[in-house]
């Protein structure tokens, strides 16, 4: 009783509390501003991955694998755990650019109805029609707002969806190529997060001279070289493929952006030779990569091969738990195709079924150990506050000795002095935690808009979307954040609290009355 | 003299009894004996003044006898203090708080008040510190005892606010707000004018007659002592016989 009266008098009579407490709120709203801010941006590339790639893929490089369609059949039956299965080669070939440029980069082979029920191919193709501007572009700079380009972007949008475009104006359409937006150099990102294609971009030629070229990707063509194996993983030959460039399209993870390119899916296996069909010659002494000893005899059917299935997650299955389904899945469809597919014992222990951050395990590890090392450090520096407190309470235990003293006189026991102090720091931890998470809600609610003013009237642009996936900063307080920074604040505070409250404990009576 | 005469008391059971009392202090690596051997006892209801110089342990003696202190122990250290039949020697430091909590009201020369409270507060802190929360009878008699010594209109006063008579006003009603058997004084009015200390020592003697309160106040005042049952003179750190 005698420890919250005299809390209330120290607490309201004196400026030192005030500025612990303002202490513990600085250091609450910079952990929490940066942990949303962070652990926001890593919450956003997982969905933005998983949105792209599926939950999970079962996979099988370079020589692919075949039924892959009973694969998909079987995964399919439980609706409960299964949204979808869509089946995609993957391969690598150079490309050659529309200013002749060569790029290493990785194809896809999808199936445009199928991909669309597993990833969120759609939303990710950038050329379309828009009526609404991006958040930062409050000038209304972006392409695809001017109406006059409607019809086109319109065109690219149809034609990507059809995954097919006439390679000359009025022409027959042919199988078309979607490039990720950052593959042919085309497009620039602006401050703003839109691309431009309004500018012709200057390309060096061999003579040493340069030479415009357009800026708009999907009037433009790619080709492919690829090389195709056979099913027992032996190259066949280079195939080249001139592909029409429908439409571009954009994750937000440069990686993708930058490397990838999406081609149909019949059209690819048809280059790389995985379409199935009678062999024709065989020698009996090849090697067969999942049976060997039982070579094929001439006029054996062999069936369609994909490298890749891509399963999404119904709604509430985590990926892991899709993971294990699929797992399970494919050991019923090994047992059911001997000899035909790889077998599970080497799909499981070569880790080839896969959840996205697993396959991604090197970038999301990459931002997950940054922020935990941002994390930490302000956890040190937040750590910093406690000793501030330390020295507070040190200062005022200091300035109250002789009033402690007295309390031991009139009767208060040791542990009733040093709960005065602990009382104090729990207070001051409380006040300052909740002024801090409150101010941080504030912050980070508003960081965009806050962003933008320092970005009009300081010019400072600490996030800009040229160099980082999103456009916005991830403006978004989790609850639990919130609570563990906040208890955390009180902690602190206590701890820093506990070193003095021992100390007044610890004082003589006659000691402190006879202080001067 | 004040209370009852030391010739009723030689026959009757101590109430305070203090015996070979011994306290050393280090300062600067340098052993200090202070009470070198003192012997005491007080009777229930009497008022002992204890009469010394500076430093001749005084102040030392009633920290022992209040529980803020304990004598030495070991060698010729052996000293023993009861109060009421209870050895303070064998209580653990929970009770000695206790003790002083339920048992001792302690008169301080520089008041000791507690700066961030009000008179009011001041006072029934001590309550607090002994029974946990108070209510509103001790709050009644806290405003009622402050009345009556003359605080009636400062109970809302920081002790800034208040004169150093005032100040000893406040202090002595927070040592009485328990009614506590034994009140020790440690020069209550050493800091005061001759008229305002003795308005302070008729405020004490008023309380020791009407609760029958044991007493010890240590003093340099001739005038303060012969106002008490019984002077004991303190030379040295022991007990002057001359």
């Amino acid at each position: 009783m005698y420890q919250i009266l005299l809390n209330k008098k120290y607490l309201t009579g004196k400026v030192m509390p005030l500025l612990a407490a303002l202490a513990v709120a600085l250091c609450t709203t910079m952990v929490l501003v940066v942990w949303s801010v962070m652990g926001g941006f890593l919450s956003t590339l997982l969905a933005q991955g998983r949105a792209m790639m599926g939950d999970v893929a079962i996979h099988w490089p370079t020589t692919g694998f075949a039924h892959y369609d009973d694969l998909i059949s079987r995964l399919e039956e439980d609706k409960s755990m299964v949204a979808g299965a869509t089946p995609v080669i993957e391969t690598l070939a150079m490309a050659s650019l529309p200013d002749n440029r060569i790029e290493g980069v990785q194809v896809k082979g999808i199936d445009a109805a199928s991909y669309a029920r597993v990833v969120d191919f759609d939303q990710t193709l950038w050329w379309r029609p828009m009526t609404e501007a991006l958040p930062r572009d409050v000038e209304r700079r972006d392409p695809r707002l001017d109406p006059r380009s409607a019809e086109r972007l319109s065109q690219a949008l149809a034609d990507a969806r059809a995954m097919a475009r006439p390679m000359v104006p009025g022409g027959p359409a042919v199988p078309a190529a979607i490039t990720g937006i950052e593959v042919t150099g085309y497009s620039r990102r602006s401050r703003e997060g839109f691309y431009n294609i309004n500018e012709g971009l200057l390309r060096p030629q061999p003579d040493g001279g340069v030479k415009s070229v357009g800026s708009f990707a999907p009037d433009a063509t790619i080709t492919l070289r690829m090389v195709p194996f056979d099913e027992g993983g032996r190259e066949v030959s280079l195939v080249p493929g001139v592909f029409p460039i429908a439409n571009e399209f954009r994750t937000g993870v440069y990686d993708i952006d930058k490397r990838t390119v999406f081609v149909e899916f019949k059209k690819l296996q048809e280059m790389l030779k995985m379409n199935g069909g009678t062999v024709v010659t065989r020698d009996q002494a090849d090697n067969d990569l999942f049976a060997a000893g039982s070579p094929k005899a001439t006029g054996v059917v062999v069936p369609a091969r994909a490298t890749t299935v891509l399963v999404r997650a119904a709604a509430g299955v985590s990926p892991d738990a899709l993971r294990a389904h699929c797992t399970k899945v494919y050991r019923q469809f090994a047992a059911a195709h001997v000899r035909g597919v790889p077998p599970p014992e080497m799909v499981e222990s070569n880790n080839l079924i896969r959840t996205w951050e697993m396959q991604n395990a090197t970038l999301v590890g990459a931002v997950k150990k940054e922020t935990a090392m941002v994390l930490l450090l302000l956890w040190l520096i937040s750590f910093v506050a406690s000793f501030l407190i330390l020295a507070i309470f040190w200062a005022m235990i200091s300035e109250k000795t002789k009033d402690i003293g007295t309390l031991r006189a009139i009767g208060a026991s040791g542990a009733g002095v040093a709960g005065i102090w602990i009382i104090y720091g729990l207070v001051i931890g409380v006040i300052g935690s909740v002024l801090g998470v409150a101010l941080a809600c504030v912050i980070v609610v508003n960081i965009n808009p806050i962003h933008e003013w320092l970005g009009t009237a300081l010019g400072l642009y600490v996030w800009d979307p040229r160099v980082y996936y999103f456009t916005q900063i991830p403006s978004k307080v989790e609850p639990v954040r919130a609570l563990v920074v906040g208890l955390s604040g009180v902690m602190f505070s206590l701890v820093g609290a506990i070193v003095p409250a021992v100390r007044a404990a610890a004082m003589k009576p006659v000691s402190a009355l006879r202080f001067e | 003299m004040i209370g009852v005469g030391f010739g009723d008391l030689a026959t009757t059971v101590a109430y305070l009894h203090a015996a070979n009392l011994f306290k050393t202090y280090t300062l600067h690596r340098k052993r200090v004996p202070v009470l070198r051997g003192v012997s005491l006892e007080v009777a229930k209801g009497e008022c002992v003044a204890v009469l010394g110089k500076s430093g001749s342990g005084k102040s030392t003696l009633l920290h022992l006898l209040g529980g803020l202190d304990r004598p030495d122990r070991g060698g010729a250290g052996a000293g023993k203090i009861s109060v009421d039949g209870v050895d303070l020697a064998s209580l653990r430091f929970r009770s000695l708080d206790r003790y002083r909590a339920q048992s001792v009201g302690f008169v301080f020369q520089l008041y000791h008040l507690l700066p961030e409270l009000s008179v009011l507060e001041n006072v029934t802190i001590a309550a607090m510190v002994k029974g946990g929360s108070i209510g509103a009878s001790t709050r009644g008699r806290a405003v009622e005892m402050l009345g009556e010594f003359g605080l009636g209109d400062r109970l809302a006063h920081r002790p800034a606010e208040l004169s150093g008579g005032e100040r000893q006003r406040v202090a002595l009603a927070r040592a009485l707000i328990n009614t506590p058997p034994l009140l020790l004084a440690d020069e209550p009015t050493g800091n005061l004018d001759p008229a305002t200390g003795g308005q302070i020592l008729d405020l004490l003697d008023a309380f020791r007659n009407r609760n029958s309160a044991t007493m010890v106040i240590v003093t340099h005042s001739m005038d303060v002592a012969r106002r008490a049952d019984r002077v004991v003179r303190l030379v040295d750190g022991v007990v002057s016989t001359a």
